[in-house]
């Protein structure tokens, strides 16, 4: 099996989006912290599901990798991220440990992030299954390290995330432009 | 933008104590009082052991208006950050510092330099009083939404007083915090426990009463006595409880650092009956909130040496004004600055607190002076303690027209750092003389046991 550039950069934005603080990543660990460990479990269950939602619908649509639609589409994202780097467009919501905070929580950041945009782009380069088990398997992994390990969770919270996906989108772009 | 944000954040006040030990310390100094007409100054002090400036005060900030009071000040960004739905990408760079009196906040950047800050911002008292309905500014706080002041009334020096809210980015000031505060009148101190959504509220006076100095017969009913619990995201009063009928000034508001603890305490500095101080622990317990007393501090019975406004009483009350607790949780320490000491107390069992060091500095009834050999005016009033919980920093002004009251003999502001590694004693390579200036709140640069509220146990 021949692992394509665009799979390897789909597959680091499934990782780097489940240690993303804006992303839901510390939600787990506050709800074991304080509600016990089974509620950390449960929301990396509700997290993943929320995901899966918002990919579920472009599984269904067909597009060729080359399309001109790509290029818009990368164009959009990248102009959003250099939006996300000067402007805090971050919902904060409330602070109680509940479900139901975490999921208004989670999809009012997801459509603030561009989730949908992204999910076309995962659509596009057909990755969602993969980016659904690399991201969930991530999202336990860092779970698993970062209620063991306060350091590690400081270590990882600290990366500019935002600087990083502007630089994934880039790396897109210059694939299509390379034709790669 | 680099790649690493601020590392001075922390998930949980544990890993908060393995920090590295503070290098410098930010000092609130003022004028105001002192008959001297200067603008009040940030002082900034070397409190790193290896450094030749050791104790030494390596700058000021001097602010350009004067007869702020400055008085509490905190930091734009903390550890909240790092809740679950805060914003990590953050930085502690900016100290918020409100003048007491004149209800106007400074700005001051401490990133590019932190040796030599630089003031970056000034907003107006007009601004304030306009935005919020507030005036005479108190605590900040950083919170993961928004910076939180509390205000001591409104512009008629009257009450309510309350709460206001700074954007996190622009200092803009937002407004009023409170949506509904039912029959909360005065206000003070504030701080909160953030999973559980509560704020915690404590009552001194309005402006008019204090400003002014204190008058013996506004004891009996224009001090306040109650802690007041808020729904923090609904923004409005839930409960309310007294500590006792007969005592005054609930001041400082000193919660559990565990997230997962739903306490804290608070000190009031005198009762009426026995002029006796107090601190309160408060919790939630079968469904309501509760304050109990668990320690009591008599008056000390003494004839010689007492300023005019004691000599009726024949006695030194202790007024413990300030208490500040380790970010373990485990100790409290409090200040006497009636009688001249700190205390150190145990808290493990929250309910019974047990006494396990104590010194003396100055006082009204001790007079001891630093084991430098200098001599100490006034006494023990601020506290910080350091995050890992080994130093801990005392100043010695409690406000300017109370200290001309109490030590009418004058203050000159200090700072003495106490070690509690083994016990508490007086660190005797450490003294911090601001001549004609008063000292009043300390910051430790990076954060200390008072700047930071944790989501994390």
């Amino acid at each position: 099996m021949v692992v394509t550039p665009a799979q390897i950069l789909i597959a680091i934005l499934s990782v780097l989006f489940s240690f993303d603080p804006l992303k839901g990543s510390l939600f787990p660990i506050y709800f074991s912290k304080l509600c016990g460990i089974r509620r950390g479990i449960l929301c990396l269950l509700v997290l993943t599901v929320i995901t899966s939602a918002f990919l579920f619908p472009f599984i269904f649509i067909r597009f060729g990798p080359n399309s001109f639609e790509l290029m818009i589409l990368l164009s959009i994202l990248l102009y959003n991220e250099i939006m996300h780097l000067l402007f805090d467009v971050h919902y904060k919501g409330s602070y109680k440990p509940s479900f139901y905070v975490l999921a208004k929580w989670f999809f009012i950041n997801s459509l603030l992030t561009l989730f949908p945009l992204y999910s076309l782009l995962i659509a596009l380069f057909n990755q969602i299954i993969s980016f659904i088990i690399i991201n969930s398997v991530s999202r336990v992994a860092y779970f698993y390290l970062a209620n063991n390990n306060y350091f590690m969770m400081r270590r990882l919270s600290y990366v500019n995330l935002s600087l990083l996906y502007s630089l994934i989108l880039v790396a897109f772009i210059l694939l299509y432009v390379l034709k790669l | 933008m680099g790649i690493r944000l601020d590392p001075t954040f922390y998930p949980s006040p544990k890993v908060a104590m393995r920090a590295p030990p503070e290098k410098l310390a930010y000092v609130a100094c003022l004028y105001e009082g002192t008959g001297i007409n200067k603008p009040d100054f940030i002082a900034v002090v070397d409190t790193d052991p290896q450094s030749p400036t050791f104790s030494k005060i390596l700058g000021k900030v001097e602010l350009p208006h004067v007869g702020d009071e400055l008085h509490h000040f905190g930091w734009n960004a903390c550890s909240s950050a790092l809740c679950p739905n805060g914003k990590p990408y953050l930085e502690r760079r900016y100290l918020i510092v409100p003048g007491l009196r004149s209800s106007r906040i400074y700005i001051i950047d401490v990133k590019e330099n932190p040796k030599s800050p630089k003031l970056v911002k000034t907003i107006e008292p007009e601004e304030v009083i306009s935005k919020s309905g507030y005036s005479r500014l108190h605590t900040v706080h950083c919170g993961p939404d928004g910076i939180y002041i509390s205000a001591l009334g409104n512009e008629a020096g009257e009450g309510p007083g309350g709460i206001l809210v700074l954007d996190h980015f622009s200092f803009e000031v937002l407004g009023k915090w409170e949506v509904d505060r039912k029959d909360q009148y005065l206000a003070y101190d504030f701080w909160w426990n953030l999973p559980n959504e509560v704020m915690v509220t404590s009552e001194w006076a309005v402006p008019n009463t204090i400003e002014n100095g204190l008058k013996l017969e506004h004891l009996k009913d224009r001090y306040g006595n109650r802690l007041h619990f808020w729904d923090l995201s609904k923004r409005k009063k839930i409960s309310s409880v007294t500590l006792g009928q007969e005592n005054r000034m609930a001041l400082e508001i000193r919660p559990f650092h565990d997230p997962t603890k739903l306490s804290g305490f608070v000190n009031v500095v005198v009762s009426l009956k026995d002029l006796s101080s107090s601190i309160w622990y408060w919790f939630y317990e079968d469904n309501k909130w509760q304050a109990e007393k668990v320690i009591e501090i008599p008056a000390e019975p003494t004839e010689g040496g007492l300023p005019e406004i004691l000599k009726p009483f024949k006695v030194v009350p202790p007024l413990v004004t300030d208490i500040d607790l380790t970010l373990d949780d485990k100790y409290l320490y409090v200040s006497l600055w009636g009688i001249g000491e700190v205390r150190q107390y145990d808290v493990s069992d929250p309910f019974r607190p047990r006494e396990t060091g104590r010194v003396k500095l100055g006082g009204i009834l001790h007079r001891a002076d630093h084991p430098l050999g200098y001599k100490l005016t006034g006494a023990p009033q601020m506290l910080e303690v350091s995050r890992d919980g080994k130093r801990i920093y005392v100043t010695n002004s409690l406000y300017s027209t109370w200290d001309n009251q109490f030590y009418p003999e004058g203050i000159r502001g200090w700072l003495v750092r106490l070690n509690a590694e083994n016990g508490l004693s007086i660190d005797k390579e450490f003294f911090v003389n601001f001549g004609e200036a008063r000292a009043h709140q300390v910051r430790l640069h990076g954060g200390d046991a008072s700047s930071d509220s944790y989501c994390y146990s």
